[in-house]
């Protein structure tokens, strides 16, 4: 497969990579992996399309260390508006030989910026208004501009400084910094130490780019103490092979040119990479290998930043799905031991119990005449819908408030981090259960009741039974299921009822009589079984809110995808190189 | 000044206690280092004024101080970075030994002539660079930054416009204005012409750090150029006095804006605690109390005023009352009744009822803190879920301790008397005929039946005291009946109260207390932003 291909793949999965979470640097992943993107665009394809294609210096530096000055005085024409207004330059200018412009009018390298011709300033015209004002809003455009004293095969590009308060200044050279096959970077005896171009030197280093540094601006006799402390940086930090060189503090003639031979030896240093057809291929060939190198390494933290990604969604779908479990376990909990049949409950079975005439016809040893007294007694006869609606009240209240519970822990789970917090604004849903939840919660317990009676018909499988079931009432049978569900341990039944007492026994007997004791216990289990799935069901919808939430972080490229294709590339730029050498 | 100063930190401190868990850990961190920062910088020399020499590499700090001592007393160097260690340099200023160890500052060098009349009691502290390769000098420019009384931004044309000066040190200390100068060194390396235009360069990028009035400086340290004006503005800012207290502030200032608000705190009137206590009144059973109330109620009239043949049976029937276990029989049949120890013999909430608490409770706390941020907010839910634990044993206790309405009424004992009499005289009628035909039988004289319009007077007793005994129960039970109703209604009414100063208790206030934590912490934040 073609490297180009890889790089392709590559590319699509770091432009769609996903780190939309705010989790510690992600803002600094989401950017390096924008980096990456723009580096591919700008510098790795079109030079693993073409390796033979012109080289382009870029002059980098600070601002104020004199980029612009220097460029001026190595095309020995004003071209590049140099100031002491900081920051100065905004537009890149690209400086080709007039024999090279093909190489440049197209988008092959640096697509994003739009392309101006322009012009050499008028003879006599002086630095300080060559080129165009600074403008913001030019900083999208690439001037290119035709000058015999280029060298042929050299383009050179005079890049906004790194380090001002100009945030597009820095974003622009870091952009052009990527896409050159070589640097002159600019320092001046100020600025040799300062923290920020090291940043830019080490990354040449790590992706061995060709470097020349001019060290400008140095007082007179500094140069004695200074050049030693910087050649022994650039040695410390991995440019051992850097060239230096110095550019003393000079005034500037009228034009606010220096003097040409100022910058003799860039210029020679320039020329002699651009003359040799060979050496040209090799500083392209090692550029570009140092690129790919240094962008697999990056993909490689892009990658982890990825995993951390993926791992913070997986743990906050299983905390989701551990605080619904637990309102599930909650709702079981509720519904077993005779905790719902409390209180109302209760008392309302208890007087249907005792005055219904239920138990006269199902117990022959309980005296009508008894019954009758009693029921006198104890007042109206309860009819059977009391006991339902009670116990419907009661768990459709359970179900309800362990499901508010549960989305207000997810809520304020979700607050404790500032990832959790980002999801949460876009999704102010969230802060408590779904809108219809309490009307899904009644559909859940009505449609458990009509399963019952659905579950009592059906074991009523003989004639007998049914005649039973019928002279009773399905409604009161299935009434006495569900006080014998409710009343049930951890779903047996028989000698464990213990809290809800006598009362639950009775709709236990009544059972029994009807189907038998083990059908009665199996009755219960898939009674119980039932509710927990639909109260599961109804959970897992309402958990599934938060999980679509969440997953939208997830779309994106997975972090072994990303690995393996940036070592592909690494290995068919390898083996591209190996053959070119052999060739 | 000093006082609000006073009442400034004192907020501050107010906002630490009070936000403890509501406010980013961060912003927690930095109010504790500023108020221990501010403790100690006010107990130390209070009339020395410290002013640090701030600035990049290369700009020329130790340079600028050497020409404004006039002597050299810092080390310069064309190698960078040069200077690493923090150097002082102090005029009146040998008591201020205690101040120099708290800024850790090593290297002190004494003069005896001020640079300023006006500044006799000063140190001025050259400091390490912020911007080169060597992190360690940044640490130590960073520490310092915030124990001086007064900044001196030192930059360079080279340097001036650089990202690290600006958005990491200048723009942070954008409220620092009355305590800071600004000096561009080197103006020597300017073309005469081209200074006034970098300084308004300059004061352009200072104006958008939000640093517009500073003043700024032009100056030479290598010609000496601008070095006097330089020393008349260190010590017209030691004039100003109270440079310290004015540079705390304005630290309190910049801080006290990066603290997040607590939203908008609702009035206490908005707390709807009646509907919570209904719905948890509700919760808890008053409603079957109520009920148990009623019927305890119609059964002890009926049982009083029935008809006697009758109501005896009614004895057998129990009371509803006492079936729950509340009421004046419960309490008369224990000797020391306390219903603080005493529960309800109404079974436990059941899960149903301690799911329509929590319900309630939920949504009152939401509704409470409705226009809060989200720190708050989760706040007051935790505190509403931690009541929800106890809740169902306090409103049991509540309901125990309620005095319901269950008192008998003084019309018992007229109809009571009144039945009796009315069956005495059917018994008298009943007695009167059965003598006469017993008598009638032994052969014994009849007593003369007077008759009154054709009825015998013995029958009409019989059916007199029958009918009436009938009409009273029948009364008595439409008379109970109403009554109940009333009883009921009073009962939910007596129960609901009971409920309600149990949610106020238990519910609202620690809400409300919570609501108060977000109130004065608004008002914190409304006097240390000054």
């Amino acid at each position: 497969m073609p490297a180009i291909v890889s790089l392709e793949r590559l590319r699509a999965s770091l432009a769609d990579v996903g780190l939309g979470l705010p989790l510690d640097g992600a803002q600094q992943h989401r950017d390096a992996a924008a980096a990456a993107v723009r580096q591919i665009d700008d510098y790795i394809r079109p030079r693993l399309a073409d390796l033979d294609a012109p080289l382009l210096a870029v002059v980098g530096g600070s601002t104020g260390s004199g980029k612009s000055t220097i460029v001026n005085a190595l095309l020995g024409t004003p071209t590049s508006r140099a100031g002491v207004i900081r920051p100065t330059t905004r537009q890149p200018i690209l400086v080709h030989s007039p024999a090279d412009a093909g190489w440049f009018a197209s988008d092959r390298i640096l697509p994003g910026l739009a392309r101006v011709r322009g012009q050499v300033s008028a003879a006599g015209t002086p630095a300080s208004s060559a080129g165009d004002a600074p403008a913001a809003s030019r900083i999208n455009e690439l001037m290119l501009l035709g000058i015999d004293r280029v060298p042929a095969f050299l383009a050179i590009v005079d890049a906004p400084d790194i380090d001002s308060i100009a945030d597009d200044n820095r974003a622009l050279a870091s952009q052009l910094l990527a896409a050159a096959d070589l640097w002159l970077f600019v320092t001046t005896a100020n600025r040799y130490a300062d923290a920020v171009p090291w940043r830019l030197l080490d990354n040449a280093a790590a992706r061995s780019i060709t470097v020349g540094v001019i060290l400008n601006r140095v007082p007179p006799g500094a140069a004695v103490d200074v050049l030693p402390d910087l050649r022994g940086m650039l040695d410390a930090r991995g440019l051992p092979g850097a060239p230096i060189f110095v550019i003393d503090e000079q005034p500037l003639d009228d034009l606010g040119m220096l003097p040409p031979a100022a910058v003799e030896s860039p210029r020679a240093w320039l020329e002699s990479i651009a003359g040799d057809r060979a050496e040209r291929g090799r500083v392209a060939a090692r550029t570009l290998r140092g690129a790919v190198d240094d962008l697999d390494r990056r993909v490689s933290v892009i990658a982890d930043a990825r995993r951390q990604q993926l791992d913070w969604v997986e743990t906050a779908v299983a905390a989701v799905a551990h605080e619904y479990q637990s309102a599930v376990d909650e709702v079981d909990d509720a519904t077993k031991d005779g905790a719902l049949l409390r209180g109302e409950v209760l008392a309302r079975w208890q007087d249907f119990v005792g005055t219904s005439d239920v138990f006269r016809r199902l117990e022959s040893w309980v005296s009508r005449a008894r019954d009758q007294a009693t029921a006198w007694l104890r007042g109206r006869p309860q009819p059977v819908v009391d006991v339902e609606t009670q116990i419907e009240r009661g768990l459709h209240a359970v179900i309800v408030d362990q499901g508010g519970s549960a989305a207000a822990a997810v809520w304020a789970s979700l607050q404790r981090s500032a990832a959790g917090r980002s999801i949460a604004q876009q999704h102010p849903e969230l802060r408590s259960e779904s809108s219809g939840f309490a009307e899904a919660s009644a559909t859940v317990v009505r449609d458990w009741q009509g399963a019952l009676m659905r579950l009592v018909q059906q074991n009523a499988g003989s004639k007998r039974m049914r005649a039973r079931v019928l002279s009773l009432g399905l409604n009161v049978v299935t009434v006495a299921l569900m006080i014998v569900v409710f009343a049930s341990t951890g779903g047996l039944t028989g000698g464990e009822i213990a809290i809800a007492g006598g009362s639950a026994v009775l709709g236990q007997k009544l059972l029994e009589t009807i189907f038998g004791e083990d059908a009665v216990r199996r009755l219960a289990l898939e009674a119980r079984r039932d509710l927990q799935q639909r109260v599961s069901a109804l959970f897992d919808s309402e958990a599934e809110r938060f999980e679509a939430a969440l997953a939208e972080t997830r779309i994106g490229a997975s972090p072994e995808v990303l690995r393996r294709e940036s070592s592909t590339l690494l290995d068919e730029v390898e083996r591209a190189a190996a053959s070119g050498d052999r060739s | 000044m000093t006082v609000a100063l006073d009442a400034r930190l004192d907020a501050l401190r107010t906002l630490l206690t009070t936000g403890n868990g509501r406010i980013p850990p961060e912003i927690a961190t930095d109010l504790d280092a500023l108020l221990g920062r501010a403790g100690v910088r006010r107990s130390l020399s209070p009339d020395v004024t410290v002013v640090g020499v701030f600035g990049a590499t290369g700009s020329g700090k130790s340079s600028l101080v050497n020409a404004l001592v006039g002597a050299e007393v810092a080390r310069t160097h064309v190698r960078r970075p040069t200077t690493s260690q923090p150097l002082s340099v102090g005029w009146n200023t040998n008591t201020a030994g205690d101040l120099l160890d708290w800024l850790d500052v090593r290297e002190r060098v004494v003069r005896e002539d001020p640079i300023d009349p006006r500044a006799q009691k000063l140190l001025l502290l050259d400091l390490p660079d912020f911007d080169s390769v060597e992190s360690a000098n940044r640490d130590v420019a960073q520490r310092l930054v915030a124990q001086v009384d007064a900044l001196v931004w030192v930059v360079d044309p080279q340097k001036y416009a650089d990202e690290v000066l600006h958005a990491q040190f200048i723009a942070p200390h954008a409220r620092h204005g009355a305590v800071t100068l600004v000096v561009l060194n080197q103006v020597d390396l300017l073309p005469e012409s081209q200074v006034s235009g970098v300084i308004d360069s300059l004061r352009g990028i200072l104006a958008n750090d939000g640093l517009g009035r500073a003043r700024v400086l032009p100056v030479s340290a290598r010609t000496g150029a601008g070095i006097p004006e330089l020393r008349v503005a260190i010590g017209d800012l030691a004039a100003a006095g109270e440079l310290r207290d004015a540079r705390l502030a304005a630290d309190v200032s910049t801080l006290a804006a990066a603290i997040p608000e607590p939203g908008a705190v609702p009035r206490r009137a908005v707390v709807p605690l009646d509907r919570l206590a209904g719905e948890l009144a509700d919760a808890a059973g008053a409603p079957a109390i109520a009920s148990a109330v009623a019927g305890s109620y119609r059964k002890r009239a009926q049982q009083v005023t029935g008809w006697p043949l009758l109501s005896w049976v009614l004895r057998f029937r129990s009371d509803p009352l006492r079936r729950l276990g509340l009421g004046p029989l419960a309490r008369s049949s224990g000797r020391g009744f306390d219903p603080a120890l005493h529960r309800t013999s109404m079974p436990a909430l059941s899960a149903g009822g301690r799911a329509a608490v929590s319900m309630s409770v939920r949504g009152f706390a939401d509704a409470a803190g409705d226009g809060l941020t989200e720190s708050w907010r989760a706040g007051i839910r935790s505190v509403a879920d931690g009541t929800i634990v106890s809740l169902p044993d306090q409103l049991d206790l509540a309901i125990a301790g309620t005095r319901l309405p269950a008192k008998g009424s003084w019309w018992w004992a007229i109809f009571a008397v009144i039945q009796w009499l009315a069956l005495l005289a059917a018994l008298f009628g009943a007695g009167w005929l059965l003598a006469n035909v017993l008598l009638f039988r032994i052969g014994l004289p009849r007593f003369e039946v007077p008759t009154v319009e054709g009825w015998a007077v013995p029958t009409l007793l019989i059916i007199g005291g029958v009918l009436l005994g009938i009409l009273l129960g029948v009364l008595g039970a439409l008379l109970a009946g109403m009554v109940a109703a009333a009883r009921r209604r009073r009962a939910r009414r007596v129960l609901t109260a009971s409920v309600r100063q149990v949610t106020q208790r238990v519910v609202v206030a620690p809400i409300v207390a919570e609501l108060d934590r977000a109130r004065g912490f608004a008002a914190a934040l409304a006097v240390a932003r000054g």
